[in-house]
């Protein structure tokens, strides 16, 4: 079994590494990823080996990953599509400090070397609505609306314990404070307000008529929107906390196998150009270096907008507090309800 | 007592002669394969282990979650033998033109992610009033979308072993009872089977979270997913799977027992002379269209729900995209494919020449199988990447590179080829064994040109069945994946949030598509694989 496992090693083209290269890992979805690693790669003549996370194990295959190989790491970096997972990095001490000269432009709270890590192109968390089941009504405005009486059985999320909505959820702890926020989660239970398996489902079955609203990623609003799906879209709070920002962020692993290139790719991922070309792609997400138009999808600039004002480094920390009391304890109420079809209705 | 005296004279004298390995050869290589199986999620177990925090698991949500997999696992097992038992026996015994075509088309369900099939139900529902979309969802959802997974393999289970039935016992019953006693004599025969192959299904369904995030019916797969996911504790998943195996043992044992000594019973010695009768009458016939009424929705629905996306006109821009994507990732899951059949099949063999032909061994090699199946795949990768790490890099060729992720695929999926394998070295006689003995084969000669000979098509058979199912992994591969590389079903999760419908739908009609082709293809070659 060995030999024949030796023999079919030597034929894997993986074999022979080339000299220059570095592996990237990245929980971005794959159709924004790669684009750019492969500009890097035309640009810098370095070979990118991507890693990409699935839809299945969001954020979850690869940050375990990191976590399990920490002995002997074979990543270079860490793309993470929020802060939370790179901040979850650095509390294990995974992540190395590095500060990029190209984060210099980038405001200072999103590249303070303390954090370990830096963070560049953000998506914001949104409330997307399907426009032919709301026809005639008031579009929401705020995320309390998901727990408004006349939304009763109409609402989705994903699950606050997986990807950005636990960030939003841990978001709404810091900034609600603690009874505040388990009163709103209570609250989105007695309003029936269903839980599905990801932002991508939210999408789908608000752009189906399955719901009325959800809340979800602005790049999945605006990909729906490219489909012709019947939604439309709110930044949610203007007038009251803010909305939401998720920006990538960006992480050097301790101890990888070729941690030159992985300098180099950061300085490239965080650079404007990068930055562009995330806005300008269907990812649409807002560029932190000041002077890039923002993207088509939200036709403003960051700075016409009201963000919630968060502490991302602390988020990690009481993420995970929340993940093993409070929010599992309300996952798990959610999974023992009955089917979500017609819950409301 | 003069009976007993023959059958321990003859273990002895082949025993004496070589041709059986003896006690202590056989206990170090099953122990062995079975410990490498297991080890990687020992491991990940032992590195946190503390007793208060195994005892610490069993909370009421959990007990919720247990409850829920144990209903599923429940409605998945019967629904599957009601529909799939019957029709089984009766597709095993009555030829009719595209059989081979329709078990390939019932084989691809089993090679596909379950979560692509609950995504097929998911984008099925608009077909449906909104009223009427409640059996698409929640334990009605989950049930669909374990069915499409399990009934195939109860399906082609009891078709496979009907076809083993004695012919002289085909012959007496027909001529004695008729077509209806046949139907009532094979069913009883094939039930075993078909039972072990439900059970089979029911733990890949019980396992696998994918389908019951999609589905929202949540149970022992979720919380394990939580605690990776969300809690990034790897011993905790596996404290919880070892739970969830021993809640479901009591249920396992005396399912392996009673089909380890069925099996034992009812194959040794027998005259396997093949039979096909000539259909009588309308009621066979009645019997396969209503069995295929009844399975065609549900194999259906999920490919409504990927043709209602086609309806695009950009349509074939998508179909361009997902077969150029399939170019690429193609090498690539091929070899993985390959290595982790080629593991699997190889240790496969190693198992049953070592313990197969006992029924105390087939016992324990059924367990095994099993219990093996309850291992969600992520947390056997999470331990397998955990143990590589420790390894000096000198390991890093076979263990991080184009074999890592076939290596891990081989053992977690040891129990097909072991399974297929026990079946057929079953259907070996003892007196071949016995006459070899008597006339002095050499034990090497023997294997050679007996053993293998009769191995060689479930050898085949469970080398494909193994590659196409580590080519439908995405959790474990992603953990396991070389730095790179990717196969078709990793590159469909990596778009899967991301990309409109009708890629996405693109796409799973693709996977569908080339499965279809490739078990087409295997049905088709089979009987020339079997000649050789």
């Amino acid at each position: 079994m060995a030999t024949a496992a030796l023999l079919l090693n030597s034929c894997s083209r993986e074999n022979p590494a080339p000299p220059e290269q570095v592996v990237v890992y990245s929980s971005v979805d794959d159709t924004y990823s790669r684009p750019l690693c492969e500009q890097f790669s035309h640009a810098t003549k370095i070979e990118v080996k991507l890693v990409p996370d699935s839809e299945e194990t969001k954020s979850t295959g690869l940050l375990n990953r990191l976590i399990a190989e920490k002995e002997r790491p074979q990543a270079d970096v860490f793309w993470s599509g929020d802060p939370v997972r790179a901040a979850i990095l650095a509390a294990k001490n995974i992540a190395a400090p590095y500060e990029s000269p190209q984060a210099a432009a980038i405001p200072s709270e999103f590249t303070q070397p303390s954090l370990g890590f830096t963070m560049f192109s953000t998506r914001m968390r949104v409330i997307i609505f399907n426009r032919n089941l709301l026809a005639g009504k008031a579009p929401p405005a705020s995320v309390f609306d998901l727990i408004d009486p006349r939304f009763r059985g109409a609402g989705c999320l994903a699950n606050p314990l997986f990807g950005t909505t636990s960030m939003h959820a841990a978001a709404l702890f810091q900034v609600l404070g603690e009874p505040a926020a388990k009163d709103y989660f209570r609250k989105l239970t007695e309003n029936k307000v269903a839980m599905l398996s990801s932002n991508g489902e939210v999408r789908r079955r608000v752009a189906a008529g399955d719901f009325e609203l959800g809340l979800t990623d602005s790049d999945d609003a605006n990909v729906a929107l490219k489909d012709g799906a019947p939604i439309g879209y709110v930044l949610p709070d203007q007038e009251g906390m803010g909305t939401l920002m998720v920006p990538n962020a960006v992480v050097l692993i301790d101890r990888g196998p070729n941690p030159v290139n992985a300098r180099r790719f950061i300085d490239f991922i965080l650079s404007p150009d990068s930055e562009r070309w995330l806005a300008e792609s269907d990812a649409a997400q807002f560029p932190l270096h000041p002077g890039l138009s923002p993207p088509q999808f939200f036709g403003r600039p960051l700075a016409e907008i009201k963000v919630m004002k968060v502490e991302y480094r602390s988020m990690a920390a009481q993420l995970e507090g929340l993940n093993a009391g409070f929010l599992e304890q309300w996952v798990q109420e959610q999974n023992s309800l009955p089917s979500r079809i017609g819950r409301g209705k | 007592m003069k009976q007993l005296a023959s059958s321990q004279f003859s273990k002895r004298f082949i025993e004496l002669k070589g041709l059986r390995p003896s006690c202590d050869w056989r206990l170090l290589v099953c122990g062995c394969i079975l410990a490498l199986a297991v080890m990687p999620t020992l491991w990940l177990m032992c590195s946190s282990f503390e007793p208060r925090s195994f005892a610490a698991v069993l909370t009421a949500p959990f007990l919720g979650a247990l409850k829920r997999t144990l209903v599923l696992f429940t409605a998945v097992i019967a629904g599957a033998l009601v529909l799939g038992w019957p029709a089984g026996t009766l597709m095993g015994l009555v030829p009719f033109s595209g059989q081979r075509l329709l078990f390939a088309a019932l084989a691809v369900p089993l090679l596909t992610p379950s979560s692509l099939w609950a995504v097929g139900i998911s984008l099925a529902r608009p077909w449906f009033a909104y009223r009427h979309q409640w059996w698409l969802d929640g334990f009605w959802g989950a049930l669909l979308a374990g069915l499409v997974q399990a009934l195939p393999l109860v399906l082609l289970a009891s078709a496979l072993l009907v076809r083993v039935l004695p012919g002289s016992q085909i012959d007496w019953t027909l001529l004695s009872n008729g077509w209806p006693a046949l139907l009532v004599a094979s069913a009883r025969f094939s039930l075993p089977a078909a039972v072990a192959a439900a059970v089979l299904g029911g733990l890949i369904v019980i396992a696998d979270p994918g389908a019951a995030q999609i589905m929202g019916y949540h149970g022992m797969a979720t919380e394990i997913l939580i605690a990776l996911a969300a809690r990034y504790d790897a011993g905790l998943a596996a404290r919880k799977t070892l739970w969830l195996a021993l809640f479901l043992l009591p249920c396992l044992m005396p399912i392996a027992w009673w089909v380890s000594a069925w099996s034992q019973s009812h194959f040794f010695g027998r005259d396997l002379r093949k039979i096909r009768p000539k259909l009588f009458g309308p009621l066979p016939w009645a019997i396969i269209v209503l069995s295929l009424l009844g399975i065609g929705p549900l194999l259906l629905t999920p490919i409504a729900g990927f043709a209602r996306a086609a309806r695009s006109p950009q349509f074939f821009q998508s179909l361009q995209y997902a077969w150029s994507i399939l170019k690429q990732s193609a090498p690539t899951t091929i070899r993985y494919g390959f290595v982790a059949g080629m593991i699997a099949s190889l240790a496969a063999l190693l198992l049953i020449l070592a313990a197969g032909r006992k029924y105390q061994g087939r016992f324990v090699l059924i367990l095994f199988c099993f219990i093996l199946l309850i291992i969600p795949g992520a947390l056997h990768a999470l331990g397998f990447a955990g143990i590589v790490s420790q390894l000096p890099g000198s390991f890093d060729s076979v263990t991080r590179q184009g074999m890592g992720p076939g290596l891990a695929s081989g053992f977690r999926w040891l129990p097909i080829p072991t399974l297929l394998c026990l079946r057929i070295w079953s259907l070996v006689p003892e007196s071949a064994h016995q006459s070899a003995a008597l006339h002095g084969v050499p034990w090497f000669y023997y294997h050679l040109r007996v053993t293998l000979p009769n191995l060689l098509p479930a050898l085949f058979c469970g080398l494909l069945l193994v590659g196409l199912a580590t080519a439908a992994d995405a959790s474990s591969t992603l953990i396991l994946l070389p730095p790179g590389a990717a196969t078709f079903t990793t590159r469909i999760f990596g778009v899967l949030d991301s990309t409109t419908e009708r890629t996405l739908s693109a796409l799973c009609l693709i996977y569908i598509a080339g499965g279809l082709l490739v078990l087409s293809v295997f049905a088709y070659l089979q009987p020339l694989v079997r000649r050789f």
